[in-house]
């Protein structure tokens, strides 16, 4: 039946209103038990971790920001969105978004629904509008949870930024906010994945499981050496892009690339899945057929390849976006901020970054290893100097580089610049901020630096 | 009145399996009309299409007036359920019909329409409990009441009183006869032929898909042949040896536990005849009923056996 009939049989026959859908899509998800034990834990595990982690004495300092739990309030909302964007957000959402679809299976109400809306496409869009409201909510509820447990514990403090750069309160509250408001887009793909799979599947095992397995994997990929415009092709990219967030001036270009790419997989994705849905006969859960299975594939791929050919065309990305200059002038950089904390701490002369002209040698491998890609076998040497004094300093770090372009420098010597993880100051020990350093190479800036 | 369903030729197949084949139906505004068939003979599938759950694969079936097509829906006006009503064990009775009654465009009227259904269904006490916790019989109680708040034109109900008691099935009796005087049509099925014969005005018999019996109730039970009766008599003996001899009568075996009972199959005429000559006999004629009922023995002639 051609669509246009399809419209005006759907106006002669007069479906039921928006208003009346949406009211009983609520107050079916109002009155889920899990809907509601949802709400409450992440109403409260947040806030209760971060007070956790800012009493603890030793620090999640692989988690980026751990290392600055205690120094600001603001670090353990990030640190919770880092969890929740590697693992936890994905799965949520997708079992979120598609229990919406599951639950009329499950209850066996699909027909119910049927007859007292009137119109599959109604339907469609008020389960997809009801379950992205909820997810949005579990999403605020986690950032605020952990907003306020971390300044409560701690307090508003500045926060280190992802180059050494010390950020105002006000500035990281702004780039808190960012950052949770960032990982949306990739929340509503990952819902997009959740509703598509269950209404190609229903509550069957395929339909439970496709989405959990299909977030895994796609969060195992982020953690797999993959070419950065094809890593960024991926609609978990959105969930890493807002380190980028951090640093000064920000890396806008990675937040954007994922927040776009992650847009265009949930249109996609739930365009597919309302043309199903609206097309499937009577209930969900029939087989999904090798014509839908086939249209799935075709659009996972036309997305994947569509969005990796686009970015390598729009952006100077290469490879796997992690690249020896870029690598060198980011350590550089984070490394110089970081000198002159460290002397304020010490109570040392203030020296101005641009003074120290601080430049670093990275190598990986070796002599006969290629300097480009992540890994944890980088080594490199940042040399500086202070002005009017003739001797070079010389410090070494060792750098583990994650795929997704974060890095953790390890102090290697000497030990009164990066040896020892305390410094001694006026006011008693403190962190010292020269022992480990947090950075972030931008995945899509070009290989060669200047 | 007319016709609130008209069916036509319908052929339904599935993975090969013909479900429906040259089905047609008729019923108008006003009258009650039960589908009945063995499992498997396409009772739920024809209910389904009046539903605007299926499409037809060929033939045409019209809703209030309405083409059943695919990816079309049906008109407001129609309600029921199949299987068993969809109800949302979370919320309360009240809840479930109203979210109902709100679909249906009741607006500011779905309060009263939902208190007068709950009141009408017996569930009026227990209007703000889950329906979590309900039995059965309440869940169709309330699938029921479901029915009622859209104030329908159509109601389409398969088996409405599975897991019902006596009382429940006066009830439902009672809500069907009240729909039909106020002008809808109700098609509805259910295995029990006593549910049926005290619901419907008519009925359709379904048999591996296709319509082998469609008419008034008393049309259905002249269907029935020669029926089976249980004679209950002092001297069975001489009962059954004057069974023996009367034309167009066939006795058969009587039940190994009930010794004073004989078992006699023929028309109506032949068993009136029987019974006076016993009585003449003088052998003591206690009582006598049909095996099964007309309307069920119709049933298991037109359907080859099968129960329903």
């Amino acid at each position: 039946m051609s669509a246009v009939l399809d419209r005006r049989v759907e106006a002669a026959a007069g479906p039921a209103s928006w208003r009346a859908v949406l009211g009983l899509e609520i107050a079916k998800t109002a009155a889920q038990g899990r809907i509601q034990a949802l709400v409450a834990l992440c109403a409260v595990v947040p806030g209760v971790v971060v007070v956790g982690l800012s009493l603890q004495s030793t620090l999640p300092t692989d988690t980026v920001f751990g290392r600055w739990i205690p120094a600001s309030g603001w670090a353990g909302a990030l640190v919770v969105l880092a969890f929740c964007g590697t693992w936890m957000l994905p799965l949520l959402t997708a079992v979120v978004a598609g229990d919406a679809f599951a639950q009329e299976d499950r209850l066996g109400t699909w027909r119910h629904l049927l007859l007292a809306v009137r119109s599959r496409r109604r339907i469609f869009g008020a389960k997809v509008a009801i379950a992205a409201a909820t997810l949005l909510m579990l999403v605020v509820l986690i950032a605020v949870s952990s907003v306020v447990g971390g300044l409560l514990s701690v307090g508003p403090h500045p926060l280190v930024g992802l180059d050494g750069t010390v950020l105002t309160s006000h500035a990281v509250a702004v780039r808190v906010l960012a950052a949770w408001v960032s990982v949306l887009p990739a929340t509503a793909a990952f819902a997009a994945i959740g509703v598509l799979g269950a209404v190609l599947a229903g509550r069957s095992p395929l339909g439970l499981l496709a989405p959990v397995v299909v977030g895994l994997g796609l969060q195992l990929l982020q953690l797999a050496p993959l070419p950065a415009v094809v890593r960024l092709a991926l609609p978990s990219a959105g969930f890493l892009a807002w380190r980028g967030l951090f640093t000064a001036p920000a890396q806008t270009a990675v937040p954007i690339a994922g927040a776009l790419v992650a847009t265009i997989w949930t249109v996609v994705l739930l365009a597919i899945a309302r043309h199903c849905f609206v097309r499937t006969e009577t209930v969900l859960g029939e087989p999904v057929g090798a014509a839908r299975a086939g249209l799935v594939a075709a659009a996972v791929a036309a997305l994947v390849g569509g969005g990796a050919g686009v970015l390598a065309a729009t952006t100077p990305a290469a490879g796997s976006g992690i690249h020896r200059a870029p690598l060198e002038a980011s350590l550089a950089e984070s490394f110089a901020h970081l000198y002159r904390r460290q002397s304020a701490e010490l109570g040392r002369p203030d020296v101005a970054e641009a003074d120290l002209r601080a430049r670093a040698s990275c190598d990986r491998g070796g002599p006969r290893g290629v300097d480009d890609g992540p890994g944890h076998d980088w080594r490199c040497v940042v040399r500086w100097r202070l002005p009017g004094v003739a001797t070079i300093g010389r410090a070494i770090y060792q750098l583990d580089v994650a795929p997704d372009g974060r890095y953790v420098a390890d102090g290697d010597g000497p030990t009164d610049v990066n040896g020892y993880f305390l410094v001694r100051t006026d006011l008693g020990d403190a962190p010292n901020p020269l022992w480990q350093v947090d950075g972030l190479v931008d995945l899509l800036a070009a290989p060669t630096k200047g | 009145m007319g016709d609130a369903v008209r069916v036509r030729a319908v052929r339904m197949v599935f993975d090969d399996v013909l479900a429906l084949d040259a089905v047609d139906l008729d019923v108008a505004g006003g009258r009650v009309h039960g589908v009945l068939g063995p499992n498997g003979a396409g009772k739920t599938t024809l209910l389904g299409l009046l539903l605007g759950l299926l499409a037809p694969r060929s033939g045409s079936v019209e809703v209030l007036g309405v083409p059943v097509v695919r990816g079309a829906v049906l008109p407001a006006g129609v309600a029921g359920f199949l299987d068993a009503p969809g109800l949302y064990p979370g919320l309360t009775a009240r809840a479930n019909l109203m979210a109902v009654a709100r679909l249906a465009g009741a607006g500011g009227a779905a309060g009263s329409r939902v208190a007068d259904a709950l009141s009408r269904v017996g569930l009026a006490e227990v209007a703000d409990d889950r329906v979590r916790g309900f039995s059965l019989g309440m869940r169709q109680r309330l699938g029921l009441a479901g029915a009622l708040v859209t104030e329908p034109r159509l109601v389409i109900l398969d088996e409405p009183a599975n897991g019902l008691d006596p009382q429940g099935r006066r009830l439902v009796q009672a809500v069907l006869e009240d729909l039909a005087a106020d002008g809808a049509a109700v098609v509805v099925s259910s295995h029990r032929m006593d549910d049926l014969a005290d619901w419907c005005d008519e009925a359709t018999v379904l048999a591996a898909g296709r319509a082998v019996f469609s008419g008034p109730l008393a049309k259905l039970a002249a269907e029935c042949g020669p029926l089976e009766h249980r004679v209950v008599v002092a001297e069975p003996q001489r009962a059954r040896a004057i069974a023996e001899t009367l034309p167009g009568l066939t006795v058969l075996p009587s039940p190994r536990t009930a010794p004073d009972t004989v078992v006699v199959r023929g028309e109506t005429a032949a068993i009136e005849e029987f019974a006076a000559a016993v009585v003449g006999a003088g052998a003591g004629l206690r009582s006598l009923a049909p095996v099964v009922s007309p309307l069920e023995a119709a049933f298991v002639r037109l359907t080859g056996g099968e129960e329903a």
